[in-house]
């Protein structure tokens, strides 16, 4: 009986050895990723919610290695060198328009600066704030050696700043610190018979916009461009239709200019860089000539209205501030 | 007598894929890591620090952030309490113990004369910068305590490298 089932096995065999050979191929692959996958035990990853290089403002975002990467890198050596006082070397890390609309190309003012961030050796941490296109905003935190110390005697307290890396057309990332994001040449003029409005250019920082702008004064006229006493004076205005007034307005006596003169000014709004809603123009809303002025100040709310009704024009100028990168 | 030939074919056919499953099912269960449990008896101290620390590990995954936190510093404690000085101390911050503790006997002095025999803490606040968490805890004596006494303030600094394996100073009181 033995004898028959082995005939009747090995006959099996030989008729179905294509099949038997491909079980037993595939029981070899089997066993051979089961004995793989017995091997392979992932470490499985620290959770925490710190991820240093995913956007703040849109979660969705996040920064590839390939530019993480050397951005660490710019940080760990910008931070080193500052807090091992090589100015120079950090300075010239920085891209050359943050050099110059910065610090005005003067190492002095970018050490001014820095010890406004770092007076004492500091650490610091790093997050990716937002991203634009090939434009990465980082905001690094600045801190003592909260380890080293465990706060004794001490506050948790920091100093931040955006520090800001575009990728250029060539691979190479510029970096720019100090909040400075970009700079724009407008060149753009209007003019009438009275006044002459030359936007020249913007530096733009993060949460700010400052305007260059020049003004002249074709009049023999005392004219007024802002003194506090009309709504809208001055207003940068967003592709949204919202406008921003001018930051100076509270601190300075006004824009105003004598006959013939011709000043030039900087304009400066809040605006943050990556709120997705662009500046599109800046508005003169209440451009005075005057025929008589007398001022603001100990001035009598009468005469003040008075001097306005008997002004010669009041007008308004709007100007483009689009510029190409 | 050709369809018998050929179901007899689909019988062999079968049994063989059966055969094939059952020898596959073995295979399996034989390569599925065990997780041998050694006698107790046999067990050497390192093999039981691991499996105390592969415990820990398994109960810090299945942590918050902010409980991990908490309990690193509950460790920390726990080590104090059971007057395990050494082990305390090896959970500081290298430049931490250079600057306030250099010896152990100075920490041990520090840690006998300012952290309760048994501590009740209560968790204030927790903010990280990076990886560096900050912890503002309130310390109270549970034997000596009561509701009019004063408690301790204290800030925490721990920075979490990974699953239990952290670094660590407070503000030196």
């Amino acid at each position: 009986m033995f004898t028959d089932m082995r005939i009747k096995f090995l006959h099996f065999i030989r008729k179905h050895k294509k099949i038997v050979f491909i079980i037993i191929c595939i029981w070899a692959i089997v066993f051979i990723i089961n004995l793989l996958l017995k091997n392979y035990e992932p470490e499985p990853e620290l959770q925490t919610t710190y991820t240093p290089h995913t956007s703040v403002m849109d979660t969705k975002s996040s920064v590839s290695k390939s530019t993480s990467e050397p951005i660490e890198q710019m940080i760990e050596e910008y931070v080193k060198n500052c807090n091992e006082a090589n100015w120079q070397k950090a300075f010239d890390m920085l891209s050359d328009a943050c050099k110059e609309y910065s610090f005005q190309n003067d190492i002095k003012e970018f050490m001014k600066y820095v010890y406004t961030k770092m007076p004492t050796e500091k650490r610091y941490a790093i997050q990716d704030y937002s991203n634009d296109g090939n434009t990465y905003i980082y905001q690094i935190k600045y801190t003592d050696d909260l380890l080293a110390t465990g706060l004794t005697n001490s506050v948790y307290q920091y100093t931040e700043e955006k520090m800001v890396f575009k990728r250029q057309k060539d691979g190479s990332i510029e970096m720019a610190v100090g909040n400075f994001v970009d700079f724009g040449e407008i060149k753009n003029i209007s003019e009438n018979d009275y006044v002459k409005v030359d936007v020249k250019s913007v530096i733009k920082y993060y949460s700010t916009e400052v305007y260059n702008v020049k003004i002249t004064n074709r009049t023999p006229n005392t004219i007024v461009f802002a003194d506090g006493q009309e709504k809208n004076e001055i207003q940068l205005n967003l592709k949204s239709s919202d406008a921003r007034d001018r930051m100076e307005a509270q601190n300075e006596d006004g824009i105003i200019l004598g006959p013939n003169e011709s000043k030039n000014i900087t304009l400066s709004f809040q605006k943050f860089y990556d709120n997705k809603d662009d500046s599109q123009s800046i508005t003169f809303g209440a451009i005075r000539v005057m025929e008589k002025y007398s001022g603001t100040e100990n001035v009598s709310e009468e005469v003040i209205q008075s001097e306005i009704q008997n002004a010669i024009a009041k007008f308004s100028v709007n100007i483009p501030v689009i510029y190409e990168d | 007598m050709a369809s018998k030939k050929k179901r007899n074919q689909k019988i062999y056919v079968i049994g063989a894929m059966v055969l094939l499953i059952v020898i596959l099912a073995i295979n399996f269960g034989l390569t599925q890591k065990k997780k041998e449990i050694p006698n107790q008896q046999e067990q050497t101290k390192e093999e039981i620090a691991n499996l105390e620390n592969e415990n820990i590990i398994a109960k810090l995954q299945g942590m918050e952030e902010r409980d991990r936190i908490e309990y690193y510093f509950g460790m920390f404690l726990r080590e104090m309490e059971e007057e395990e000085y050494e082990k305390a101390y090896q959970l500081l911050y290298e430049d931490f113990k250079k600057n306030y503790f250099p010896t152990l006997d100075s920490f041990t002095q520090y840690a006998q004369k300012t952290f309760p025999e048994m501590s009740v803490i209560e968790y204030e606040n927790i903010e990280r910068n990076g990886d560096v968490y900050i912890l503002w805890i309130t310390i109270d004596d549970a034997l000596k305590g009561g509701p009019n006494t004063e408690k301790q303030k204290m800030n925490v600094v721990v920075r979490e490298n990974d699953y239990n394996d952290f670094e660590m100073s407070f503000s030196v009181i």
